[in-house]
């Protein structure tokens, strides 16, 4: 996500919200949308195996159609939901437009490949892309103790976290819970976090 | 279900034992077994608890997503151009433009010869900024008056060329209409000796120059 993009005001609108409020001429609205699902239409590109220029067309089809369609989303609170669908169904056709030439996509491992990009998955990366907007949201402390915990590829030994954050060792468990207690609260109670 | 938010262990479960508070369990899904609270709290999950081994899993899946790492990001470019598809929607709908702005000439000066035109030794170039667009035209003149060419370039190289229309006026009337074509080009032939001022709508922006003057 690029928070740049979006004040922080304009991320508590929910996506229903955001749309009825394109639909009135916000484009602030629309901003807001993008900058909250563009790594999630992003994600279903890459995933499809798309390099990064097909990507880019995919995401500005995808956008393109959103735009044109955004008054007939039947469940504009599932924004994020719909637009996967649809960058899913553009990625499909980019990579029928690919035919059988895989040997033409030498920057994209064949196990990371994959075409169909079923529900499951859309709604995986959908909730990865929450979670970590959630993350970025729930407090400095929270948001560094948690990427160190489960981020990194070595977790580090508590007394470095310790040393790291400036807290005591005995903390980390409890704050670590804490943390990862706020996290669900945002994520059930915002819905958009 | 166990209460997340509770402070302490909640009654007994059909297994035994207490239902383990949020941060056992969630000590069980990072595997610190060194902790006899936190094996009796697994020995709890593992004796048929179903709230708290749905418990169980549900801190499990939330853990696994902020592990996955956050999703990448789109370019920046990509992102730009996607912001922009809503302002194109507005101007092709026709709604209002929603900002009015003064070009600034940044640029005024002699071009080279071009030996197609017959007095090419008068040819000017200009640049104006224009909000976030740039105008560049170069001014010639020929047998039957003066010609204008011009384009609008948008700040970012990647996107696409702006749309829209631009007008010439002098003294107050409109000399020449033009539309933008696909390049955000535009011309404006025969200009008649005067002062002129270029003004139109491109993209979102309504703008108008400063007034320059075409010899004769």
């Amino acid at each position: 996500m690029t928070p740049e993009l979006i004040p922080e005001a304009r991320a508590e609108r929910d996506d229903g919200a955001l749309v009825a409020a394109c639909l009135d001429g916000d484009g602030s609205a629309w901003e807001a949308l993008i900058a909250r699902h563009g790594a999630l239409v992003w994600a279903v590109a890459r995933r499809a195996g798309l390099d990064e220029d097909d990507a880019a067309d995919v995401f500005q089809n995808t956008w393109t159609i959103a735009l044109e369609e955004l008054s007939r989303v039947r469940e504009p609170q599932h924004f994020a939901r719909w637009v996967g669908r649809v960058a899913r169904h553009q990625s499909m056709r980019v990579r029928r437009g690919y035919g059988i030439a895989r040997k033409a996509l030498p920057r994209v491992a064949r196990e990371d490949i994959d075409v169909n990009v079923p529900d499951e998955e859309l709604v995986r990366i959908e909730e990865r892309g929450r979670v970590h907007a959630a993350l970025a949201r729930v407090g400095d402390r929270c948001d560094a103790l948690l990427r160190l915990l489960y981020l990194e590829t070595v977790r580090p030994a508590y007394d470095e976290i310790a040393a790291r954050l400036g807290m005591r060792i005995g903390s980390i468990g409890p704050t670590r819970a804490r943390c990862l207690q706020r996290l669900r609260g945002m994520l059930d109670g915002g819905g958009n976090a | 279900m166990p209460d997340p938010k509770r402070a302490s262990s909640g009654p007994g479960a059909p297994g035994g034992g207490r239902h383990p508070r949020f941060r056992r369990l969630l000590d069980v899904a990072d595997g610190l077994f060194d902790d006899v609270r936190v094996r009796a709290a697994s020995d709890h999950v593992e004796s048929g608890c179903a709230p708290c081994r749905d418990e169980l899993a549900s801190i499990i899946a939330l853990r696994d997503r902020v592990a996955d790492g956050p999703l990448e990001a789109p370019p920046r470019a990509a992102l730009r151009r996607a912001s922009r598809l809503f302002v194109a929607a507005r101007v092709r709908a026709g709604v209002a433009v929603v900002q009015r702005v003064i070009a600034t000439l940044v640029m005024d000066g002699r071009m080279a010869a071009a030996p197609a035109l017959r007095s090419a030794g008068d040819g000017r170039r200009l640049l104006w900024t224009i909000g976030e667009l740039e105008l560049f035209a170069t001014l010639s003149s020929g047998s039957r008056g003066a010609l204008l060419r011009g384009q609008f370039l948008p700040a970012d190289d990647e996107a696409p060329a702006p749309t829209g229309a631009v007008r010439l006026v002098r003294d107050g009337r409109v000399a020449v209409h033009a539309e933008l074509d696909d390049d955000g080009e535009f011309a404006a032939r025969c200009l008649m000796p005067g002062t002129y001022v270029i003004e139109g709508e491109v993209g979102d922006v309504a703008f108008a120059s400063p007034p320059f003057v075409v010899d004769a």
